[in-house]
């Protein structure tokens, strides 16, 4: 299954002009990257429906939850690999950006005489050319820029990874963590002092063990209305709380795994010369460039028509002296 | 070429191998999480002291240190002083409370404040004079705790018990020299004064007793008493705690008590998320309880230096 072509627009027109063995080298390339991301956009979508069951305790709240958290983490994951998807062919990146020597050589010629097809082949000539002139990459440039970029791009996938991972721990160990809470729920001492009254100030009085009793009770104790679902409580911090200090340092280790799994794709895209160096982004520059240029030939012609028919059915004379009197 | 080809393949391969891993973990999941460490957490609602009016959950420290037990040798051949403590509580109930302690204990704590010159913090003086009259004061609470346990004083009233016993001895100066100061002509007396005029000179450092020295006198000013109520209120379990901070008389030591209802609410401290009612022990007034700080129009910069 070509996963690449709903992600990243991997078509095979644009390897007509390769080896076989190359194109089946950027197939896998591009479809492990897009598997990567289905895979992570999978995970976050079920964390979602995790924390939305935690926090609404309701399975239509869950699911759209999900949705949510499925569909930010796509579009940020998918905005990071693209920002890093630059193709090392260093002369297409400019001539992407900045076209103006390509249509230099045409801003003065008469193309009014030109049809479609014989504009199709100027621009496919120059696409051929530019094909020719740019056999290898060059090595990526570096701006000091790249660093601060960089590290929004890895704090964005950390904050998701970390989210992530708090949702796949709550569900793993969700029966081990209601173990936890039904303890703190049966403990005497809890119960002995959720029976006293708090005083008339909260503030005031500072009885807070009191306050805290109460509330911890009123958390864990199942109300008829809105049964709990997963998770024994209707508070996630305190679910969270309890599930850190059993999982002590091993949860550092499960959020690393997480990490590690989220910037993988990212790592994949900036240091593999399958991708920056690969022939798919080298064709789809020499497309865009090819398609802005057939474009400005289209405009330019039609300018210079227009500017003809101007010139040949209207008489200035005549139309001056008309508004003169 | 196959060099940058490595970085697909082991980039891949950490990927799958991780996903594997965590795909695995709920068949392992007993190994990592810990139940136990919940009844931890539950302790903090133990370990803290929690006061009713009418009963009272307290840290049961031992009192195995007071000026007695603590002697191996034949202590009836040791010196001691009798010392005997009557006073009144607010709700009007007379206590009286005897006791000894060694003369060789209270000697030790005077000749420990002369010696002590080095100024660190307030803390670490309050808590060094406290460590050095420890025998002296578990003497007296050891006397104050028989005599709760019998007439069964219990929650608030054991703090009335105690505070209005520091607070009985008149308030006496401790001071550089004897001179008028805050409106009073202090005279060099170094005992408790009916008419609240006397005063000690030259103590050093910082017109702070020891505890012990104030066992022993009952001569004491603001932060003596405080210190002392302050030491005698931690023994016994209270959240207690020596505030300073100005009046406008000047700078003033009182004692601090959270996690209780103040019997006068007015003013208090926010530390550390607590909040803690001023205590004047300086004198058994009319109206001199826990949280009532209407007898000082001037409230300025006060803290908690020891909890």
């Amino acid at each position: 299954m070509n996963l690449a072509k709903y992600i990243f627009g991997f078509r095979e027109e644009y390897f007509n002009k390769v080896s076989l063995e190359e194109k089946k080298k950027q197939y896998t390339a591009y479809n492990l990257l897009s598997l990567m991301l289905f895979i992570l956009v999978i995970f976050s979508f079920l964390a979602g429906i995790i924390y939305g069951a935690i926090i609404f305790q309701q399975w239509i709240f869950a699911i759209i939850t999900g949705l949510f958290l499925g569909g930010v983490s796509f579009i940020l994951l998918l905005l990071v690999l693209f920002l890093n998807m630059t193709t090392d062919y260093n002369r297409l990146y400019d001539y992407m950006t900045d076209n103006s020597k390509i249509i230099e050589p045409y801003l003065d010629k008469d193309l009014t005489q030109l049809s479609d097809e014989e504009l199709q082949v100027i621009a496919q000539e120059k696409k051929m050319l530019l094909r020719e002139e740019n056999q290898v990459p060059d090595p990526a440039r570096f701006h000091i820029s790249n660093i601060f970029t960089s590290v929004i791009k890895v704090t964005l996938i950390l904050i998701l990874s970390s989210i992530v991972a708090n949702g796949f721990e709550f569900y793993i160990f969700r029966n081990k963590i209601n173990d936890s809470l039904n303890i703190i729920r049966t403990n005497d001492k809890i119960n002995e002092l959720a029976q006293l009254q708090v005083a008339d100030s909260k503030e005031h009085s500072n009885n807070y063990l009191v306050i805290n009793a109460h509330w911890l009770l009123e958390m864990l104790n199942e109300k008829a209305e809105q049964p709990f679902l997963l998770i024994r409580s209707y508070s996630i911090l305190l679910s969270l709380e309890i599930m850190q200090k059993a999982l002590g340092n091993f949860k550092i280790v499960f959020d690393l795994f997480f990490s590690i799994l989220f910037l993988t794709p990212l790592v994949l895209v900036k240091k593999s010369r399958k991708y920056a160096g690969g022939v798919f982004l080298k064709e789809v520059a020499l497309s865009d460039i090819t398609t802005s240029f057939m474009f400005f030939l289209l405009a330019k012609r039609k300018i210079q028509q227009v500017k003809k028919t101007i010139e040949n059915e209207y008489d200035y004379s005549k139309l001056l002296k008309q508004k003169n009197e | 070429m196959s060099k940058k080809l490595n970085v697909l393949r082991i980039s891949s391969l950490v990927f799958w191998i991780i996903l594997a891993l965590i795909l695995l973990l709920p068949f392992f999941k007993g190994i990592f999480f810990s139940v136990e460490t919940t009844e931890d957490w539950l302790k903090s609602f133990d370990e803290e002291q929690f006061i009713e009016e009418d009963s009272i959950v307290w840290k049961k420290e031992k009192i195995e240190t007071d000026s007695i037990n603590l002697i191996k040798e034949d202590i009836a051949k040791l010196p001691k002083y009798d010392i005997n403590w009557v006073w009144s509580d607010y709700d009007g109930f007379n206590h009286q409370i005897s006791f000894k302690v060694l003369k060789r204990d209270v000697n030790r704590a005077i000749n420990f404040r002369k010696s002590y010159s080095v100024f660190f913090s307030e803390s670490k003086i309050y808590n060094d004079f406290i460590k050095a009259s420890n025998p002296v004061i578990d003497s007296m609470l050891k006397a104050m705790k028989m005599d709760m346990d019998k007439k069964k004083i219990r929650g608030n009233d054991m703090l009335n018990y105690v505070v209005t016993a520091i607070q009985t001895p008149r308030y006496t100066l401790l001071y550089d020299k004897c001179e008028y100061m805050f409106g009073i002509d202090f005279i060099n007396d170094c005992r408790p004064r009916a008419d609240g005029r006397g005063c000690c000179e030259n103590i050093y450092p910082f017109g702070l007793f020891t505890p012990a020295e104030f066992i022993l006198q009952k001569t004491g000013d603001c932060d003596t008493k405080s210190l002392v109520a302050y030491a005698l209120l931690k023994k016994l379990g209270f959240n207690a705690a020596m505030l300073v901070g100005d009046t406008e008389r000047g700078p003033h030591a009182m004692l601090g008590l959270t996690n209780v209802v103040p019997s006068i609410p007015s003013k208090y401290v926010l530390y550390k998320g607590r909040i803690y009612y001023p205590w004047e022990v300086t004198e058994k007034w009319d109206g001199f309880q826990l949280g009532n700080m209407k007898m000082w129009r001037g409230w300025l910069n006060w803290n908690v230096v020891c909890n």
